[in-house]
Formats: structure tokens, sequence, C-alpha cells
């Protein structure tokens, strides 16, 4: 913070900001309204000037935009972006992927089906298995008692 | 709010934004931001109600800037849209080294910048000679003859000494903001107020000399 400013600076001041010590930089504020204070008829031309100067523009209002400038404003901003849901099944996959197996998975199927006779014997092979496991004659086994 | 530097003749925060200028507008509610950077991210997702709160915020001191600069409302409005056009592109990728209203300044000066290098050839900033200091603007022109005056001459002057008056003069930035927005110095900002200024001053009264 400047304590103190020299006459020729605070006609700077002045001449730059206008007459209204308020708009001076904040740092000389202080030192430039104790000058002013200590000897007021040193600076009162230039406070004239400049005060006039300042009437004339504190005249000219600032603008303010119309209904339809604003909507158009807000219009032209991007739309809000949607948020992607996230998969459970496979999330880091891409999404053909899951789609794909699953499609193969069914033509598999339906392929099996189509091709596979419509009775099979097994019989055959199924009666050696259980042969080999409980014995030949495990068909004769019966839950009654023998007599 | 840290940071937030409020111009002397623009009073709001960012949690109770300007009321609107035009409330028919938009019929959008009210929402309290954080932040500054809040509202800002906010507004690049695509909510409607940051958005709002920004255009609501700074459309109308962009508007001014640009109507003094160019003398020309129509022009003027066609800036203010061309900037926030420039700012919804740049928000996605914004980082707060500067203030937006800072940045959104500076985008639109420059704006202005090329129309008026448009329109006339680049010259030397003319320095007037010094004015009588027995006559002053005031007395030359009756009231209703002002206000029009004056904005046509400062839309005149020299391209920056006519955005150093108007940030600093008509819409009370402080030095720093100011000298940020143009990218100058303190002092360089202070040399283009003092000649801006002048040359007014000088040009308002060579022209009630002249009718």
């Amino acid at each position: 913070m400047t304590t103190h400013i020299t006459h020729a600076r605070l006609i700077a001041l002045i001449e730059a900001y206008g007459a209204d010590p308020q708009a001076f930089p904040k740092s000389e504020r202080d030192a430039a309204a104790a000058l002013l204070a200590e000897s007021p008829e040193r600076f009162m031309q230039a406070l004239e000037v400049a005060g006039d100067l300042d009437g004339l523009l504190a005249g000219l209002q600032p603008e303010q935009p119309s209904s339809s400038l604003s909507a158009a404003l807000i219009a032209s901003a991007p739309a809000p972006r949607e948020t992607v849901r996230r998969r459970r099944f496979l999330p880091d996959w891409p999404t053909w992927a899951p789609v794909s197996a699953a499609a193969s998975l069914a033509c598999g199927l339906i392929m099996g089906l189509m091709v596979a006779p419509a009775t099979a014997d097994i019989t055959d092979t199924t009666t050696v298995a259980v042969d080999m496991a409980f014995g030949a004659d495990w068909l004769d086994y019966s839950e009654d008692a023998p007599e | 709010m840290a940071g937030l530097e409020v111009p002397r003749r623009i009073r709001g925060s960012v949690a109770n934004p300007m009321p609107s200028s035009s409330p028919d507008s938009c019929k959008l509610p009210r929402v309290a931001f954080s932040s500054d950077l809040d509202q800002i991210t906010r507004a690049a997702a695509g909510d409607r109600a940051a958005i709002a709160a920004l255009v609501h915020r700074h459309s109308g001191g962009i508007l001014t800037l640009a109507t003094r600069m160019l003398g020309d409302r129509a022009e003027a409005e066609d800036v203010t849209q061309e900037t926030f056009i420039r700012a919804w592109k740049a928000l996605p990728a914004w980082e707060p080294r500067a203030k937006f209203s800072t940045w959104l300044h500076r985008v639109a000066l420059n704006l202005c910048y090329d129309r008026l290098r448009q329109r006339r050839p680049v010259t030397g900033e003319d320095l007037p000679d010094r004015p009588d200091p027995s006559m002053t603007p005031a007395e030359l022109f009756d009231q209703s003859q002002r206000v029009g005056v004056i904005e046509a001459e400062i839309s005149r002057l020299p391209e920056r000494q006519a955005a150093a008056l108007v940030l600093c003069a008509l819409q009370g930035h402080s030095q720093a903001e100011a000298s940020s927005i143009l990218d100058i110095s303190e002092e360089a900002l202070e040399s283009l107020l003092a000649r801006a200024r002048r040359t007014l001053k000088a040009r308002l009264l060579e022209r009630r000399q002249t009718t």
C-alpha cells in the first residue's frame, strides 16, 4: 500500500481514472485521498474537468440483452450428454460380443437337433457298461427274499 | 467467494445470480452453484440451469462492451452470440487458470477488433492537441444529445483506448481485471485510459465547435 504520492502522480491518476478516488488503483487510494484533503485547491481544475467527463459517461446505461437474444444464447449451448448404462454381462466387451455368443449357441442347438436321429439305440452300450459294473446277473436280483 | 472479483458496477454472486434482464426468456429454476467452476462444469455437461445462469451473468457485460466498441447494437448482438458459441465449445476443456469472465471479455474484444479492422484501414492512434481547459463537454450539448454523441465518439476512439475506457469507466472492471482482459500491464492500461479520456474530450469539443 502506497503511503505517499506526489502532486504529479495525483494529477496522472485523475487524468486516467477520473475524479472519484474510488476508481484509483487500490494501492494508491488512501494516499491520494490524503493529498486531496491536504490541498484540494491545487487539484480543483483537474477534478472539475475529469468530473465533467465522468458525469457524461455515467449517463450511459449498460445494454440489456433482449429476451430473444438470451433465448438464442441458451439455445446455442450443446444438448445434455446422454449417460450410457453399463451392461452387467461382459461390461468391458464390445456390444456385439455377447450377442454373437448367444447367436452361436442358439445355432448350435438347432443344428444339433436337426442332425441327431429321432431315436438312438443306446441299450447295447449301456448294458455292457452296467454288466461290467454290477455283474452279468444283476438283472436276476429280486427284492423278494429267496424262499 | 475466493478469487471472485465483482466489477464495481455489477452486483451479484454465484449463489445469487443477478436477476435476469429478460425473465420471460428462461423459466428454468434458479439453482445455487457451489462455485464458478461448478457452474461451468455443469454447463459443459449440458445442464440447462447452469447454461442459463452463465448467460444471465455475463451476456449483459459482453453486449455492453460490444455495443460501445462497435457503435451498432445489431452487430454487437452478433458478437455476443459468437462469443457464447465459442464459450460453449471451450467449456468441456475449461481449466480455471483465468476467470471465466476475463476469458469471455477477451474473446468478445478480439471479435470486436476483427470487425473494426474490416470496417476501416488500420492507422496509428491519433493523439489530439490538449483541449482548452476552460470549456467542458457538459456545457456543449444538451441532455438529449449527449448520450448518442458520447456513444458515437467512444466507438470512434482508437480500439484499444475504447476498450480500456469501456472496461474501466463504464463497466467498473478493476485495473487488474481490465489489464488481464487486454493482456497488458496496469501501467499500459493507465496510459490508455488517460489517452482515451483526452481523445474523447477533444472530439466532443470538436463536434460542438463544428455544429
